[in-house]
């Protein structure tokens, strides 16, 4: 599938701004799963952007605007070809061997360790029992990608989505109101799942508008970034699964970026001098399916 | 498992107390001669009587004063206490052969973390042979995976490593501590020789000292073999954190005499991935940055996003290969008390010798067999958490409380990666004018190795002094003092 993607951010200054550096991740991943046709970063005032890849291998720009100003735009533009018609497009390995699969990639790319130990107010330690219900195990002889499927109906018990909620920062917070955010429900997931000792990490990216549609009601073409997890699955490398529409990510789901949690690939960071408050923010995205 | 630091040989646990009752005397020789190389100054001290050491001692202590060479030390978590330099006026003597091993098994040991870091940081090949823990590393507080991939000049990452040596009852030199982000001390190394070159300088002409003045000269033309634009054209700035912090008084210093700018991370802006250094004529490309801030606070764009002490998009342009930073970001992981254990194993692996500079043995408190081993015997043991330096985060067995010792042991349980525990060693000792008596006291060795296009080690180091009698804690933010330390020409 095709999609034409716009994002675009502005922030106004109450005192003008200087010595601006900012840096964005928002281009969609570039990879066997899907093609980055064409990207473009758009910045007023005139900036001129550099592009990266950060250690997660994620394309982030970054630009900066010495002079005094009290607004600041930036806006990217991307076409994107995404491949992964069918998510469960691998074969198996037999259950008995999965763990020696994923030790043996941990073994041969060390850098999937980040995606094992990694523990922060988003994605911590779970404790034995939510809610009074006991936080799963892994259990032995059942295919991994069965049990990580089988984990949207316990992340649904324990987190609820709710669209309105910005993500929270203390994932654990959330326990007691039984409610999330995309992000939150993607984060409780990676939790899940690293107490499997077995690699997940946080996907930012956009979403097939429809999708969205369906789950805010269907009232609005109002679009946002989307937030799912990643998990190694043995045979199948990093397959993306969805705790919010509790699917595994196919062709419809473009990959912006990946971390360890949402605190790695903030979409913005920025820095400047300027007596002014936090700026205001008006951020716009649209996704449109070409094909 | 207890890592050993002799060649080849890991593993092995021992009682860690087995031979520590006697220290080394650096001074005398077991029957209170004074030891060979000791003797002009013995005959100089007898010579000279004890009104003229009084008299010398005050001396010092006024031109420490008068020039303004201070330290700062935190009394507690908020309020700091400028001290004068504290120096004992009794030097310390290093012979050439002594020297020689010591040199040759710094320049080793640095050359292997070296390329330990350039491997953690790019293909990992260390972690996927097995010879490292993998999850040693990614546990590590000092990891920086932000800087994967990184090339920095000469592959270089530890450009200034300042690493802590003792001496057993043997007398062998051993490694106490690798110290590889931003090492303090050696402005001290220089005082400590300009104040006993003046108030000594009889004793001083009995011997060939090899001088260590020279060592900002050393450190800017390694510096400005890491300009991206070539050495003639280098620009190279010293980056503080600021007169709040305790080595302020080191960053002023090397500055003045490497001849370069000081500034703060408000003094420099980056612009389309360049260093630049704001002036009266305008912004001044700046191609070195010395760095004392650490990697937390360096760059608020990548790193702590409330950092106000660092420059936003530092990174950025050191990644471009437009600014080379030293030292470069990430070698804490290197300087971990953990890894630490594992440098013996890393000099075999990269260089494929014998380390000629021996570890101190370190129990890893993420193994079963040694947690409880440490934790049975822990009023016997010296705890360290691995990502802290100056003393701070230490439990001195011998001298702890009985709550100090079971706070450490709930720590310990809650987070074993954050803390290894050593025997406690009986640091080698000296004879120091102290109140005017002579008497022993313990001290230790931070000699500085600088790595740009090729490796030097300066011929002397900062000679730190346990001032409480019988007290194993040599470091000046601890309240230590120190000597001047003198390497002896062949």
């Amino acid at each position: 599938m095709r999609y034409h993607i716009e994002r675009a951010c502005r922030m106004r200054f109450s005192t003008p701004a200087r010595e601006h550096q900012v840096q964005v991740r928002l281009a969609p991943w570039d990879d066997e799963t899907q093609s980055l046709m064409r990207v473009a970063l758009r910045v007023e005032p005139k900036a001129e952007p550099v592009a990266g890849y950060d250690c997660f291998g994620n394309l982030a720009h970054h630009f900066s605007v010495l002079g005094a100003h009290k607004e600041l735009s930036f806006s990217l533009v991307a076409e994107v070809e995404t491949r992964r018609e069918n998510p469960f497009d691998f074969d198996l390995v037999p259950p008995e061997r999965e763990r020696a699969w994923i030790d043996d990639s941990l073994r041969q790319a060390p850098r999937l360790w980040d995606f094992v130990l990694h523990r922060s107010p988003l994605t911590p330690d779970l404790p034995d029992l939510i809610f009074g219900r006991a936080t799963p195990d892994l259990s032995e002889g059942v295919p991994i990608i069965e049990q990580v499927q089988s984990a949207f109906g316990w992340i649904r018990e324990a987190l609820r989505y709710d669209p309105r909620l910005e993500p929270s920062g203390d994932l654990s917070s959330l326990f007691a109101t039984g409610r999330g955010s995309a992000a939150d429900l993607a984060h409780l997931m990676i939790a899940l799942v690293r107490r499997w000792k077995i690699p997940a990490r946080f996907v930012s990216g956009y979403l097939d508008a429809d999708y969205l549609d369906d789950l805010d009601g269907g009232d609005t073409r109002l679009q946002r970034p989307h937030y799912w997890a990643e998990v190694l699955i043995p045979g199948g490398g990093w397959r993306g699964f969805d705790p919010v529409l509790e699917l595994a990510a196919d062709a419809t789901y473009v990959r912006a970026a990946v971390g360890r949690d949402a605190d790695d690939i903030q979409p913005l960071r920025h820095a400047c001098l300027g007596d002014g408050k936090r700026p205001e923010m008006d951020e716009t995205l649209s996704v449109s399916r070409l094909s | 498992m207890l890592k050993q630091f002799q060649s080849g040989a890991t593993g092995v646990l021992r009682d860690p107390t087995e031979g520590s009752t006697m220290a080394y005397h650096e001074f005398y020789y077991d029957d209170f001669r004074p030891r060979d190389h000791y003797f002009p100054m013995w005959d100089h001290i007898q010579a000279v009587g004890q009104q003229s050491l009084a008299a010398k001692a005050r001396e010092a202590h006024l031109a420490l004063h008068t020039e303004g060479v201070t330290f700062r030390v935190y009394a507690d978590e908020k309020e700091g206490v400028e001290r004068v330099w504290p120096f004992d006026i009794l030097p310390r003597l290093i012979t050439a052969a002594e020297w020689h091993q010591v040199e040759a098994g710094l320049k080793q040991r640095v050359r292997a973390l070296n390329l330990f870091l350039k491997d953690l940081y790019h293909g990992q090949r260390i972690l996927k042979d097995g010879v490292v823990p993998a999850e040693l590393i990614y546990r590590g507080k000092g990891f920086c995976r932000e800087i994967m991939d990184v090339d920095p000049p000469h592959d270089i990452y530890t450009h200034i490593a300042g690493v802590d040596l003792i001496r057993d009852e043997d007398g062998r030199y051993l490694v106490l501590e690798d110290n590889l982000r931003t090492p303090s001390g050696v402005s001290y190394m220089i005082e400590n020789r300009i104040i006993e070159r003046r108030i000594l300088p009889e004793l001083f002409s009995r011997y060939r000292v090899r001088r260590v003045e020279h060592y900002p000269e050393m450190l800017l033309q390694a510096l400005r073999s890491l300009s991206p634009r070539g050495e003639e054209s280098a620009v190279v700035v010293v980056l503080t954190p600021g007169v709040f912090n305790s080595a302020y008084y080191e960053h002023t210093f090397l500055a003045k005499e490497m001849g370069v700018e000081l500034a703060e991370g408000r003094d420099l802006v980056c612009k389309n991935d360049k260093v630049f250094l704001k002036t009266t004529q305008g912004l001044q490309r700046i191609d070195v940055v010395y760095r004392r801030i650490d990697d937390a606070y360096l760059d608020p764009l990548v790193f702590r996003s409330d950092s106000i002490l660092g420059v936003p998009g530092l990174i950025n342009a050191w990644r471009a290969g437009n600014v080379a930073l030293a030292n470069a970001p990430g070698t804490g992981i290197a300087d971990d008390k953990a890894v630490y254990a594992y440098v013996p194993d890393i000099i075999r692996y990269y260089l494929g010798e014998t380390p000629i500079l021996a570890n101190v043995p370190t129990y890893q408190m993420t193994d079963h067999q040694d947690r409880t081993y440490v934790l049975e015997n822990i009023e016997r043991m010296v705890i360290k958490a691995v990502a802290e330096s100056g003393g701070y985060g230490m439990l001195m067995g011998p001298a702890s409380t009985a709550r100090q010792r079971s706070d450490f042991a709930r720590r310990i349980e809650a987070d074993p990666r954050n803390y290894i525990a050593q025997p406690v060693i009986q640091l080698s000792r000296h004879v120091c004018y102290l109140e005017g008596e002579l008497e022993s006291r313990h001290l230790d060795l931070r000699p500085f190795v600088i790595s740009g296009r090729e490796s030097q080690v300066v011929p002397g180091g900062l000679t730190r002094v346990a001032m409480t009698k019988g007290s194993l804690v040599v470091n000046s933010s601890q309240g230590g003092g120190s000597k001047d330390t003198w390497v002896l020409a062949e």
